[in-house]
C-alpha cells in the first residue's frame, strides 16, 4: 500500500505537463506583426503590449517594436528573439501588416508560414501598407494611440459607414479563398498622412498577384453586390441646381447573380433611407418619389457596370463569378468572367425618409 | 447489470474514438467538399458490418491459442493507435516541450487502472463522460457555426464516385472495425445498431459543421481540421481561446477505447505482468514512431487499410470458431 502511495506522489509530481511552464512574467504578448521584403531578406516587426510605467493604471498597455530580417519569414521571427528578453505570445495577435513588395510576391509564403504555425490563431486582419513600410506604420504610436494594432483594429472594425474599404475579415477567409482560387481576395490598406493612421484603397488581386485597387466609392458599389448589410451612401445631383446633391444610404442588399452559358446578369436588391435632401424635393409627393427612385436605379446601376468592367479590365473576379458558373454548369471556366456579357438591374426601395416631412418648398 | 443508456454512451465513445487525428483528416482528403455523402454512405456500411458482428462473433468466448493471439494482436493494436494519437496530438497543440513518455505513461496507466476495476466502472464512467461530451461539443459547434457557408458544399456531388466509394468505405471503417472490442459485451443487436447510427449521426454533423466552417480547401490541407475549427470559437464576443478545453472531448473517446481494450485483454491474459510489459512496449513504439515521421506518416495513410486487415482476421477467426463449436 505504501509502495502505491509513493508511486502516486511520485507520479503526480513528475507527470503534470510542467515541461511547458511559462511564468506571465515570461511572455511578451505580440499585438501586430509587420512583414516587408528588402534586399532579398524578410523584415519582421514585433509590436510588443508592455505595461505602460508612467501611467497610474496599472492596465495601460503601450506597444514597443522589435524589427528583425532572416532569409525566410521563420528566421525573421526566430532572430526577433535575440533583442527580446521574454517569449513571444502570439494569442492575442490582431493585426499583420504587409508591404506591397509582401502582396505581390510572396503571399505564398506568407500564407504558408501562418497556416503551418501552431502559436498563431488564424483570427487576424491582415491589411497592406501603402507608401510606407510596416515598421514605419507600427513606430507611428503617440501619446494619446500608444498600441498602434489595436488602433488598425479599430479602425478596421469600427469603420461603419464606408465598411467595404475596411471589410475585416479573418486571415482564414482570405486564405482559404486565395488557395482555393474560388474568389480573387482583396486586401484593407492602411497609409499614414500628416501623423495620422487612414484607411486606404482596397487592393484587388487577381490570382497572385495585387492588379489593381479600389476607390471608396467603388468600395461602397462593390459593399452593396457583395455584402447583405452595406452602409453604402448613394449621391445624384439635384435637377435644378447641380451643386446641390440628394443623398441615400443603402441599409439592406439582396444581390441575386443569374449565371447563364453566355451572359450573367446581376440584380442589386436594395433597401435605402434618405439621409440628405438638399434638394428640397417634397418626399409625401408620389410622382417625386419615383422620380427619385428612378434616378437612383440608374445611378446604382452604372457604378455597378462601371466597377465590373474595371475588375474585367484588370482580370480580377472578386466576386467568385466563375465559381458562381462552376456551381451551376459543373465545368470549370476560367475566363468566364472576362469573356462573358453582362447586365445590371436596380430594384430600389427607398423607405425611410429620414425623421423630418417638412420641406422648404417642392422644387422638383 | 448494465443499463441500455451505459451501453449507449460506451458505444458512442467506441464509434468516435479513430476521429481525431485521422478519421475526419482522412476522409476530407479523399472526399473533399463531398465528405457528407460519403458518411452517410459510410454509416450505413458501418451498421451492416455491426450486424455482421452481431450475428456471427458476439457473445462467443473461444479459448484456442490462435484467439487469444488474434485478440491480444487486435487490442494492443488499437491502444497503439490511441496512445500515438494522443502523444502526437498533444505534442503538437498543448505540451511542446513535454517528453513524449510524460504524456503517454499517465494516459495509459489511467486507462489500465480503470479497466482494472471491472466493466461496470468503463459503462459507468462513460455514462459520466457523456453528457460532457455532448454539451462541449454542442456548444462548440454552435459557437462556429455562425462561420459557416453553405457555398462550402456547392457544386454538390463533384468529387469522382470513386472517391466518394472510398471515403465511405473509410468511414465505415473508422466507425464500426472498433466495435469488435465489445465483443463480449452483452449487447442487444437491435439496440447495437440504433445506439451506431445515434453517434454516427453526432458525426456527421461535426463533419458538415467542419466542411462549412473551414471551407473545400482547408479541410484537405489541416492535419487536426476538427481542432482548427475549434480555434475560431467566439462566444457573446468575450469568451474565446477555450479550444483547448473543449478538445478535451477527442481525448475522452481515446480513454474510453483504450480503457475496454486493457478490459478485454486483462480478460484473456490476466497477468499483470505482461500487461506490464505490453504497456511497456507499446510507449516505446509510440516513442519510436512519433519520432519518426515517415513511419508516423505510413501509420496515418494506411489506418484504415490496416484497421480492416486486422478487424478481418479478428472477425474470420471468430467466426470460424461458432462454426466449429
Amino acid at each position: 500500500m505504501k509502495i502505491k502511495k509513493l508511486i502516486i506522489i511520485f507520479v503526480i509530481l513528475i507527470t503534470t505537463g510542467c515541461f511547458n511552464y511559462v511564468e506571465i512574467n515570461n511572455l511578451v504578448i505580440v499585438s501586430g506583426i509587420g512583414i516587408d521584403y528588402k534586399d532579398n531578406k524578410y523584415v519582421v516587426t514585433f509590436e510588443n503590449l508592455y505595461q505602460n510605467k508612467e501611467s497610474s493604471d496599472s492596465n495601460f498597455a503601450t506597444g514597443i517594436t522589435k524589427t528583425a530580417t532572416g532569409d525566410t519569414i521563420a528566421n525573421a521571427f526566430d532572430n526577433i528573439t535575440l533583442s527580446l528578453e521574454k517569449n513571444p505570445y502570439y494569442a492575442h495577435l490582431k493585426v499583420v501588416i504587409i508591404s506591397s513588395e509582401i502582396a505581390n510576391n510572396h503571399l505564398d509564403e506568407l500564407f504558408d508560414f501562418f497556416l503551418r504555425n501552431n502559436d498563431i490563431r488564424n483570427i487576424f486582419s491582415l491589411v497592406i501598407s501603402k507608401d510606407i513600410t510596416p515598421q514605419e506604420i507600427f513606430n507611428s504610436s503617440s501619446k494619446y494611440y500608444p498600441v498602434v494594432s489595436e488602433r488598425i483594429k479599430n479602425l478596421l472594425e469600427n469603420n461603419i459607414y464606408s465598411n467595404y474599404i475596411s471589410k475585416n475579415k479573418y486571415f482564414k477567409n482570405i486564405a482559404s479563398n486565395y488557395l482555393s482560387g474560388e474568389k480573387n481576395i482583396t486586401l484593407s490598406s492602411i497609409y499614414k498622412k500628416d501623423d495620422e493612421l487612414i484607411l486606404g484603397n482596397l487592393f484587388v488581386f487577381d490570382k497572385k498577384k495585387v492588379v489593381g485597387s479600389l476607390n471608396q466609392e467603388q468600395a461602397l458599389i462593390l459593399s452593396i453586390i457583395d455584402n447583405n448589410k452595406p452602409s453604402s451612401i448613394i449621391k445624384v445631383p439635384c435637377k435644378i441646381d447641380s451643386d446641390k446633391k440628394l443623398v441615400i444610404r443603402i441599409y439592406e442588399s439582396k444581390t441575386k447573380f443569374s449565371i447563364k452559358k453566355n451572359e450573367y446578369k446581376i440584380t442589386n436588391n436594395l433597401s435605402a433611407e434618405i439621409i440628405e435632401n438638399s434638394c428640397n424635393i417634397n418626399l409625401e409627393n408620389k410622382e417625386s418619389q419615383k422620380h427619385i427612385t428612378d434616378n437612383f436605379e440608374k445611378e446604382i446601376s452604372n457604378q455597378t457596370i462601371d466597377l465590373i468592367n474595371y475588375l474585367k479590365i484588370i482580370n480580377s473576379d472578386i466576386l467568385g463569378i466563375n465559381n458562381k458558373y462552376f456551381v451551376k454548369y459543373r465545368s470549370k471556366n476560367s475566363n468566364y468572367f472576362k469573356d462573358k456579357n453582362f447586365k445590371v438591374d436596380t430594384i430600389l426601395n427607398i423607405n425611410k425618409k429620414g425623421l423630418i416631412f417638412e420641406v422648404k418648398n417642392d422644387n422638383e | 447489470m448494465i443499463t441500455n443508456k451505459q451501453k449507449f454512451s460506451l458505444i458512442y465513445f467506441i464509434t468516435n474514438s479513430f476521429f481525431l487525428a485521422s478519421g475526419y483528416s482522412l476522409i476530407f482528403k479523399v472526399s473533399g467538399k463531398d465528405t457528407w455523402l460519403s458518411m452517410i454512405l459510410g454509416t450505413l456500411i458501418g451498421a451492416f458490418f455491426i450486424y455482421l458482428m452481431n450475428k456471427y462473433i458476439f457473445n462467443k468466448n473461444s479459448n484456442n491459442i490462435l484467439t487469444k493471439l488474434v485478440t491480444y494482436s487486435f487490442h494492443i493494436f488499437i491502444i497503439f493507435i490511441n496512445i500515438l494519437v494522443v502523444r502526437i496530438f498533444a505534442t503538437s497543440f498543448f505540451l511542446t516541450k513535454t517528453p513524449g513518455i510524460v504524456i503517454t505513461l499517465p494516459f495509459i496507466s489511467l486507462a489500465f487502472m480503470c479497466s482494472k476495476k471491472g466493466i461496470n466502472t468503463i459503462v459507468k464512467m462513460s455514462e459520466l463522460l457523456l453528457p460532457i461530451s455532448l454539451f462541449l461539443i454542442t456548444i462548440s459547434m454552435i459557437a462556429v457555426l455562425k462561420d459557416g457557408s453553405i457555398n462550402s458544399f456547392l457544386p454538390l456531388l463533384t468529387v469522382p464516385k470513386r472517391k466518394i466509394f472510398i471515403s465511405s468505405l473509410y468511414y465505415g471503417i473508422f466507425t464500426a472495425i472498433p466495435h469488435l472490442m465489445l465483443y463480449n459485451i452483452n449487447i442487444d443487436e437491435k439496440i447495437h445498431i440504433k445506439s451506431y447510427i445515434y453517434s454516427s449521426l453526432i458525426s456527421i454533423f461535426i463533419g458538415i459543421i467542419i466542411i462549412s466552417t473551414l471551407g473545400p480547401y482547408l479541410i484537405k490541407v489541416f492535419r487536426f481540421p476538427e481542432y482548427m475549427v475549434l480555434k475560431q470559437i467566439k462566444l457573446f464576443n468575450f469568451i474565446e481561446k477555450i479550444e483547448n478545453l473543449i478538445g478535451l472531448v477527442w481525448f475522452f473517446d481515446l480513454f474510453m477505447s483504450s480503457s475496454v481494450c486493457f478490459y478485454n485483454l486483462n480478460k484473456v491474459i490476466n497477468k499483470n505482468f505482461i500487461i506490464a510489459i505490453i504497456i511497456a512496449s507499446i510507449v516505446y513504439f509510440v516513442e519510436f514512431v512519433s519520432k519518426n515521421y515517415e513511419y508516423a506518416n505510413y501509420i496515418y495513410k494506411h489506418l484504415p487499410i490496416l484497421l480492416f486487415i486486422i478487424g478481418s482476421i479478428f472477425f474470420i477467426i471468430f467466426y470460424r470458431n461458432k462454426k466449429s463449436s
